[in-house]
């Protein structure tokens, strides 16, 4: 779980500094942002908070 | 957290002492100022562009290299806090970031800023793991989520406060090297503070009453006789449900808004909308105090009921407001601010993992201990 939030802590600076470099805006580096949130959303739903893992 | 030893006190002769939550308390303070100091590149960012005259690609690869060593030193800081003990690491390692922060006020060029950042990231990484074991070590079974959000309320609130701070230094004394320096000495004093007041066992600590050590005792007694011994199944196995897959990938998500905001928002309030520094430094405040409101709101809150309440709350608010940020308007940052509190809406996961007994090594540990932890909230 920490690996995944330090994947996006390399990742997206990086990633924003090529969007900003390569477009000259901002406009996309936002769409990014609100794509991931749109995705953090879908992955918390999809999450059984009623059961106990079976392990 | 009063009222909680207040009513322990009620029940004993002698009022017991609340130094774990002191304790805890300075590691708030700590972890808020590791993100400080982790936050005041951002800051310092459109300074620094213009003086070393780097491009955007390259901003974001210096921004991004803190996160190569921090990375890197999770699992042997955890290592560091079981065999050194927390006290005397939590101890160096705030001094060290400390030192690595000052030093960057002196570098004249893009690399030895960067390798600066690199020492950053490596000497940050082990306050977490150690908290991770003083929360084991100080709390009790039904304390460790109060714990944990107290050492993940740092993350935000140091957000918050260090895009605040910073930018007051740099306009204060228009010098962000000036900023830097001031940043680092404090920090390393604070390291000396932390050697001071944490100990690695109640009983070795000075103000701590007979009262709290008793209870403490007791409480980790019941808690070994009641833990059945370790299936030792392979962590892999986690990895065949869905809700593993979906809590790791939206941690990474998470991040990357959080990560992304941290690291980059300065410098587009900066450029786009013309916020001078100390304008900047306001509306970065905004922006992450309402990410720790949030964190402060879920993990107080994370018992069977409250918790689905506190999310589907957290969530659908701030989803009404992204719309209105795809117009790019004046104040486009504001909505940003509901993206962030909306974020922190997934850290009843998060609040959990550290709250697992042992919980002593950063990631895997910490893994089990969320999934146990998740599954059992609302069961």
């Amino acid at each position: 779980m920490n690996l995944g939030g330090n994947i996006a802590g390399i990742m997206t600076p990086l990633i924003v500094g090529l969007i900003v470099q390569a477009t000259g805006s901002y406009f996309l580096a936002l769409m990014f942002f609100a794509a991931a949130g749109v995705a953090l959303l879908i992955c918390s739903t999809l999450i059984d908070y009623s059961r106990k893992l079976p392990v | 957290m009063s009222e909680q030893v207040s009513a322990i006190g009620a029940t004993g002769a002698v009022r017991p002492t609340g130094v774990r939550w002191n304790i805890f308390l300075l590691m708030l303070f700590l972890i808020s100022i590791n993100y400080i100091d982790r936050a005041s590149l951002s800051v310092a960012m459109p300074l620094i562009s213009k003086e070393f005259d780097i491009d955007p690609a390259m901003q974001g690869l210096i921004l991004s290299s803190f996160f190569w060593t921090y990375a890197a030193m999770q699992i042997p800081g955890g290592l560091l806090a079981d065999h050194y003990k927390p006290r005397i690491v939590i101890a160096l390692a705030t001094i060290f970031w400390g030192a690595f922060q000052a030093i960057a006020a002196v570098a004249t060029n893009w690399w030895v800023l960067l390798l600066t950042r690199l020492g950053l990231g490596a000497s940050e990484a082990p306050i977490y793991p150690a908290g991770g074991k003083l929360n084991a070590i100080w709390m009790t079974q039904n304390e460790r989520g109060r714990g944990a959000t107290l050492l993940d309320g740092g993350a935000p609130l140091g957000a918050a406060l260090g895009s605040i701070v910073i930018a007051w230094l740099i306009a204060a004394f228009d010098s962000w090297r000036t900023a830097f320096v001031i940043a680092g000495v404090g920090t390393m004093l604070c390291g000396l503070w932390a050697w001071y007041y944490i100990r690695n066992e109640p009983r070795e600590h000075p103000s701590l009453n007979e009262a709290e050590a008793r209870y403490l005792e007791q409480a980790h007694a019941l808690e070994d006789a009641a833990t059945p011994p370790s299936s030792g199944g392979s962590w892999m196995a986690y990895f065949r449900f869905r809700s593993v897959w979906c809590m790791c990938l939206g941690w990474m998500f998470f991040n990357t808004t959080f990560y992304g905001l941290l690291t980059w928002m300065p410098t587009y309030l900066f450029k786009v909308h013309n916020f001078d520094i100390k304008v900047l430094g306001g509306a970065s405040f905004i922006i992450f105090f309402a990410g720790f409101a949030a964190n402060w709101s879920a993990g107080g809150s994370a018992t069977p009921g409250a918790a689905a309440v506190v999310r589907r709350t957290w969530y659908s608010a701030p989803c009404s407001a992204l719309p209105p940020s795809w117009r790019r308007c004046r104040f486009s940052w504001w909505p940003m601010c509901a993206i962030r509190s909306r974020s922190w809406c997934c850290c009843p996961p998060r609040c959990s993992s550290c709250a697992g007994a042992g919980c002593t090594g950063p990631f895997l540990p910490r893994l089990r201990a969320a999934t146990n932890r998740v599954f059992l909230v609302a069961a």
